[in-house]
C-alpha cells in the first residue's frame, strides 16, 4: 500500500514536467509513493511514468475524464484515496491543482497545505515550510488528521531521475455514471504560433496603442517580429484596446521579459510596462514623441512615425 | 383682556392622578427598555481591545460642540441635510422644551408663566411645525428620489411615520387643550397652530366632547413616547445617542497618520490585524453603531463609483452585523477583493458626519489579510521590492540618482550644510516620466538660489504603499532606516514633489522619533514665487484645469499653494473640477493600486480623466507623480484625452519661464 499518491498532470500526451517535482517530497517523506493519472487514452504517459522509483502508475482512464472538469476530477482523486489507503495526496502548486485539489480536500475532509517549500522534523512529526507575506516570510505549519493534501511549489524541488524499475501499471476502476456533471466543458482556446514563446525570445517586438488596430498590429508589429524571427508583446493600452490577446501583456501585471533585443512600437514608457523589459539587453524604441519617458530607457531611440519606419525596416531585413 | 403676565397653562390639567401614575410607570418602562439595549450593545463594545478613546476631554467638547451641535459635516446643498437640520432641530428644542416643562413643575420655582410661557409656547411650535415638515420631506426623499446609497427598509417608513405621529398628535393635543380650557385668544396665538387648528377645525364641539378628545389623544401621544424611547436602538434614531459619543470618542490622529502597531503587542498576541470583530478596538465597535447608513460615505468612494466590490458603508455594517456574531472570521463576510478595492483615499472618512474612520477599519483588515500571506501578483512583488531594494519598482537603488544626470545636484555630501533636503521619493527617482519632475523641481530650486541636497541612493522607500496595503512590519522597518539616514545627516527641513512621501514624513514618522518641518514642493515653490525669487511666466492662454492629490488636499490639507504655483487666481483660462480641492477625487492609485490590476472598466482614473476633460482644459496640472501616472493613462484611455497634456505643476512653470533659464534642462 502506496503512503503517498501524486497527482501528475499532463496535456496533449505528454506528462508536465513541474508537477514530477513533488515526487522529490514523497521521497523525502518516505514510504512508497504511487502516481495517479487521470484522463482518457492514457497508455502511452502512463508508460513514460514507469521508471520515477514509484510502487504503481494507478490509471483512472475514461471518456468521462476526457477533459479536466474539477467536479469530476476531485471525485475520482478522492476514491482513489480511499480506496489505496494513502495518507499523503502530492501535487503542484498550478491552475490545475488549485482547481483539483481543494475540492479533492472537502470531499476527504482533510487538511491541506499548499505552496510547500521544504519539510521539517518537529516534535516528532512533520511540518511544513510555507511562504507568506507575498513571499517575505514562511511559516512553519503542522496539520492536524491522518490524511492530508499537499501541493508543491515546483522550483522549490528537485526533477527526479527516471532511472528505476520499471513499476506496474494498475488501472483504477470507478463509475463513471456516478461523477456530477456540475461543470460542463464547451471548448478548448489554445493560441498556437510558430513565433517563439515570450518570456524565453532573444528577440521581442511589442507594441502600444498607436498600432490602432488588430490587422495593423498584426502587420506591424507581427511583420517585423517575424523578420527578426522574435515574439510579440503588447502595452496593456493595447491588450485593452482589442489589437493584442491577454497573454502578449508584457508589465507590471504582465509578463515579464529579458531579450537580448527588445523593440517597442509606439510605447511612451509608462513604469507600469517598463518594470516588465528593464532587463532586456539592448532596447530599440521608436516613437513620434520626442519627449517620450521610454526614450531615457532606450539603448536606440528613434523619433519619428512608426508607419514610415516599420514597414522600411521590415523590408530592409527582408533583402538583408 | 388677559394679563399676559399671568398667562400660564395647566400640566397634567385632564389627566387624573392615577392615570398619571400610570404615565409615569410607562415612560420608565420605556427608558428602561431602551437603556437596557444600549447596555447590551456597550457590553458588546467592551469584546474588543481596551482603549481607542479620545482622552482629553477639551477635544471632546470641542467636537461635540463642532459636529454635534453645529453638523458641520451633515451641511450642503441638498434635500437630506437640509430635512435633517428640520429634524435634527426640531428634535432638539422639543426635548429641552420638555425637560424645561418638567424643571418648571417639579422644581422648586415655576417659572412657567408670563412672557417667558408665551415665548416658550411659540419657539415650541415653530420648532413642531419644523419636525413634522422634515418628516414629510424624508417620507418624499424615500419615495420619489429613493437614493440608493441610502438604503430602505421598512422600518425607515415606521421610524419616520412615529416620528410624524408623534408630531401631529402633539399639536392636536394642543389645539383641544385650548379648546376645552377656553384659553384667550391673546395668549392662545402663541400656541400659533393649536390655536389655528382650533380655529379652523375644533369651532363647533362642545367643551366636554373636546375633554374627552383631549384625554384620548393625549394617552396617544404618550404612547407613541413610550414606542419611540423602546424602539430608539433598533432603528437608524440610535445615531442620535452613538453618534455624539463617537464625535467625542474618537482618536485625535492627523487624517493621514494611520495606526502604528506595537511590535511587543504583536509578540503576546500573535495578531497583526483584525481577524476577528474583537480585534477591533472599542472606540472602533462603538463608531459601528454610529453609523445611521445615510450613505455619505458611498457616494464619495471611487472603488463603488467604478463598480469594484467595495462599499465603506457596506463595510461598516457587514462589521456591526458580525458584533453579535461571537468570534466570527472577518474574512469570511468582507472579502479580501473588497478590502483590496480600498485607494485610501479617506473620501469616505472625511464625509462621515459622525466621524468613523473607515480607513482604519480597512487598514486593520488589510494587515490581517498580509499576515496571512493573502496578497499575490504585482502588489507583493511592489512590497517585496520595497524590502529588497528599497523601491517598489526592484531597481537597483544605486540608480537613484540617474534623473539628476546633467543637472550637477548637490547631495548630503557634497553640500552638508544644505537647508532644505529635496526627497525626490520612489517614483520620481526611477518612473521616467516622473524623473522630469524630479528635475524639473531640482532647476527650479537652483534657479531660486536654495540650499538644498539629496540623500541620493541613502534615500530609500517611505514605506507609504507598504504602510497601506497592511504590510507594517515593512514599513515600520523602512520608516526606522530613513528616521536614522535623516538624523545621521542632520535633516530639518525637507521638500518633496510626492504627496505620499510627505504625508508618511510629516504625518507618520512622528510615531518613530523623527520630526521634521515637512513641505510639498507646491509650498515651497509658491513661496518662492510669491517672494519674487522665481518669475511665475505666462500661461499660454489655453484651458487649464488642476487635479489635487487626495493626500495633499484632503488629507494634508493644503489647495492654495498648488494654485498659486500654476496662477490659477489671476488666470481667465483656469477651470475647476467639480469635485476639486479638499472636495478632490482620487486618481486611482493609492492604498497601493498603483500596482494591482484592474480591468478597464473599473478605472478610477478614466472617471476622472472624463470629470477633466469635461471642463474643456487643454492642460491637466496634478501635483503627485503617481496621480501623474495615472492621469496622463486615464487621459489615453478617453477619446479626446489625446489632446490633453497631463504635466506636473513644477513642469508648468518651469516652461512657462524665459527659454533663457529652462533650456538646458531638458
Amino acid at each position: 500500500m502506496a503512503e503517498s499518491l501524486i497527482l501528475i498532470e499532463h496535456d496533449r500526451q505528454q506528462v508536465k514536467r513541474p508537477s514530477l517535482h513533488a515526487i522529490a517530497l514523497a521521497r523525502q517523506l518516505g514510504g512508497e509513493y504511487a502516481l495517479l493519472l487521470l484522463g482518457h487514452g492514457l497508455e502511452g504517459i502512463a508508460a513514460s511514468l514507469v521508471s520515477y522509483g514509484a510502487s504503481a502508475v494507478v490509471v483512472a482512464d475514461d471518456p468521462a475524464l476526457a477533459e479536466p472538469l474539477a467536479d469530476r476530477y476531485a471525485k475520482v482523486v478522492a476514491e482513489a484515496v480511499r480506496k489505496g489507503g494513502a495518507k499523503t495526496i502530492l501535487g503542484t502548486s498550478s491552475t490545475f491543482s488549485k482547481d483539483v485539489l481543494p475540492r479533492a480536500a472537502a470531499l476527504l475532509d482533510a487538511p491541506m497545505v499548499t505552496d510547500v517549500v521544504a519539510i521539517e522534523e518537529m516534535d516528532g512529526s512533520i511540518s511544513y515550510r510555507r511562504p507568506i507575506n507575498a513571499g517575505s516570510m514562511f511559516a512553519t505549519v503542522k496539520v492536524e488528521g491522518d490524511r492530508r493534501i499537499l501541493t508543491v511549489r515546483a522550483t522549490a524541488f528537485e526533477p527526479p531521475a527516471a532511472n528505476a524499475v520499471p513499476c506496474p501499471i494498475k488501472r483504477f476502476d470507478f463509475d463513471a455514471a456516478s461523477l456530477p456533471n456540475g461543470i460542463q466543458f464547451i471548448s478548448r482556446e489554445e493560441r498556437r504560433s510558430d513565433r517563439p514563446d515570450l518570456t524565453e525570445a532573444r528577440v521581442v517586438v511589442s507594441g502600444g496603442r498607436p498600432l490602432k488596430d488588430k490587422e495593423t498590429f498584426e502587420r506591424l508589429v507581427g511583420g517585423l517580429a517575424d523578420a527578426l524571427g522574435g515574439a510579440i508583446g503588447a502595452t496593456r493600452a493595447a491588450v485593452d484596446a482589442g489589437m493584442a490577446p491577454n497573454d502578449y501583456q508584457i508589465g507590471q501585471t504582465g509578463k515579464i521579459v529579458a531579450p537580448e533585443l527588445y523593440i517597442a512600437l509606439g510605447i511612451s514608457g509608462a513604469i507600469q510596462h517598463l518594470a516588465g523589459i528593464k532587463d532586456s539587453r539592448v532596447i530599440v524604441a521608436i516613437n513620434k514623441d520626442p519627449d517620450a519617458p521610454i526614450f531615457q530607457m532606450a539603448t536606440y531611440a528613434l523619433v519619428g512615425d512608426l508607419y514610415e519606419i516599420v514597414p522600411q525596416l521590415i523590408e530592409s531585413i527582408r533583402r538583408a | 383682556m388677559t394679563d399676559t403676565n399671568n398667562a400660564t397653562r395647566e400640566v397634567f390639567g385632564n389627566i387624573a392622578p392615577w392615570m398619571r401614575v400610570v404615565f409615569f410607570i410607562m415612560i420608565a418602562a420605556s427608558i428602561a427598555v431602551l437603556v437596557w439595549q444600549v447596555v447590551a450593545r456597550v457590553w458588546l463594545w467592551r469584546k474588543g481591545q481596551r482603549g481607542g478613546f479620545e482622552r482629553d476631554w477639551r477635544v471632546w467638547g470641542r467636537r461635540l460642540v463642532e459636529y454635534a451641535l453645529a453638523q458641520k459635516r451633515v451641511h450642503r446643498k441638498s434635500l437630506g441635510a437640509f430635512l435633517h437640520l428640520l429634524l435634527f432641530s426640531g428634535f432638539v428644542v422639543l426635548t429641552i422644551g420638555t425637560i424645561l416643562l418638567g424643571i418648571a413643575y417639579d422644581g422648586p420655582y415655576n417659572f412657567h408663566h408670563g412672557w417667558y410661557y408665551l415665548f416658550y409656547e411659540l419657539t415650541l411650535d415653530v420648532f413642531g411645525v419644523a419636525f413634522i415638515v422634515g418628516c414629510l420631506l424624508a417620507m418624499y426623499r424615500r419615495a420619489f428620489q429613493r437614493k440608493p446609497s441610502l438604503g430602505h427598509n421598512r422600518s425607515d417608513w415606521w421610524l419616520l411615520a412615529l416620528l410624524l405621529s408623534l408630531g401631529i398628535t402633539g399639536f392636536v393635543v394642543e389645539a383641544l387643550r385650548i379648546h376645552y380650557t377656553q384659553v384667550q385668544p391673546d395668549v392662545a396665538h402663541w400656541s400659533i397652530v393649536g390655536w389655528l387648528i382650533d380655529v379652523a377645525l375644533l369651532r363647533g364641539i362642545d367643551l366636554g366632547s373636546a375633554q374627552t378628545m383631549h384625554l384620548a389623544a393625549w394617552w396617544l401621544h404618550a404612547i407613541l413616547v413610550a414606542v419611540f424611547f423602546a424602539t430608539i436602538p433598533v432603528n437608524r434614531f440610535l445615531h442620535v445617542i452613538t453618534g455624539p459619543l463617537n464625535i467625542a470618542g474618537r482618536p485625535e490622529r492627523p487624517m493621514g497618520a494611520l495606526v502604528a502597531l506595537k511590535m511587543e503587542e504583536v509578540e503576546q498576541t500573535g495578531r497583526t490585524g483584525v481577524h476577528k470583530v474583537a480585534d477591533f478596538n472599542r472606540q472602533q465597535l462603538l463608531s459601528l453603531d454610529s453609523c445611521m447608513e445615510c450613505g455619505r460615505c458611498e457616494d464619495a468612494c471611487p472603488a463603488t463609483a467604478t463598480g469594484k466590490p467595495l462599499s465603506p458603508k457596506a463595510v461598516v455594517i457587514d462589521l456591526r452585523n458580525l458584533m453579535s456574531a461571537d468570534g466570527e472570521d472577518v474574512h469570511r463576510t468582507i472579502h479580501d477583493e473588497t478590502l483590496w478595492a480600498c485607494t485610501m483615499c479617506q473620501a469616505c472618512v472625511q464625509e462621515c458626519p459622525v466621524l468613523i474612520g473607515q480607513v482604519d477599519l480597512i487598514s486593520d483588515m488589510r494587515r490581517d489579510l498580509i499576515g496571512e500571506g493573502k496578497l499575490s501578483g504585482p502588489p507583493a512583488k511592489a512590497l517585496k521590492q520595497i524590502g529588497s531594494q528599497s523601491n517598489p519598482y526592484g531597481r537597483s537603488n544605486s540608480e537613484r540618482l540617474a534623473w539628476a544626470e546633467g543637472l550637477e545636484v548637490p547631495t548630503a555630501e557634497s553640500n552638508p550644510s544644505f537647508e532644505y533636503l529635496l526627497w525626490v521619493g520612489c517614483a520620481a527617482s526611477f518612473d521616467p516620466r516622473a524623473q522630469k519632475v524630479a528635475r524639473a523641481t531640482a532647476q527650479l530650486l537652483k534657479d531660486a538660489g536654495v540650499n538644498f541636497a539629496v540623500l541620493g541612493k541613502e534615500e530609500s522607500c517611505t514605506g507609504d504603499p507598504a504602510r497601506r496595503i497592511g504590510d507594517e512590519f515593512l514599513f515600520q522597518q523602512r520608516a526606522r532606516t530613513n528616521v536614522e539616514t535623516l538624523t545621521r545627516r542632520d535633516v530639518k527641513k525637507i521638500v518633496t514633489p510626492c504627496p505620499h512621501c510627505y504625508n508618511t514624513l510629516k504625518n507618520e514618522y512622528p510615531q518613530f522619533g523623527g520630526q521634521y518641518q515637512v513641505q510639498h514642493h507646491s509650498t515651497l515653490l509658491s513661496e518662492l514665487v510669491g517672494t519674487g525669487r522665481l518669475s511665475d511666466g505666462n500661461s499660454d492662454g489655453e484651458p487649464i484645469t488642476l487635479h489635487d492629490p487626495c493626500y495633499l488636499a484632503r488629507v494634508n490639507g493644503e489647495v492654495d499653494a498648488t494654485r498659486a504655483v500654476i496662477g490659477a487666481p489671476n488666470d481667465a483660462q483656469y477651470r475647476e473640477m467639480p469635485r476639486c480641492g479638499k472636495k478632490t477625487f482620487c486618481c486611482g492609485a493609492g492604498g497601493g493600486r498603483m500596482w494591482f490590476e484592474e480591468a478597464p472598466s473599473q478605472r478610477v482614473s478614466v472617471l476622472r480623466a472624463q470629470e477633466a476633460l469635461a471642463t474643456g482644459a487643454r492642460t491637466l496640472a496634478t501635483a503627485c507623480p503617481f496621480c501623474l501616472n495615472m492621469m496622463t493613462d486615464g487621459m489615453a484611455g478617453v477619446p479626446g484625452g489625446e489632446n490633453v497634456k497631463v504635466l506636473d505643476i513644477a513642469e508648468l512653470l518651469l516652461s512657462r519661464r524665459p527659454p533663457s533659464s529652462s533650456s538646458a534642462v531638458f
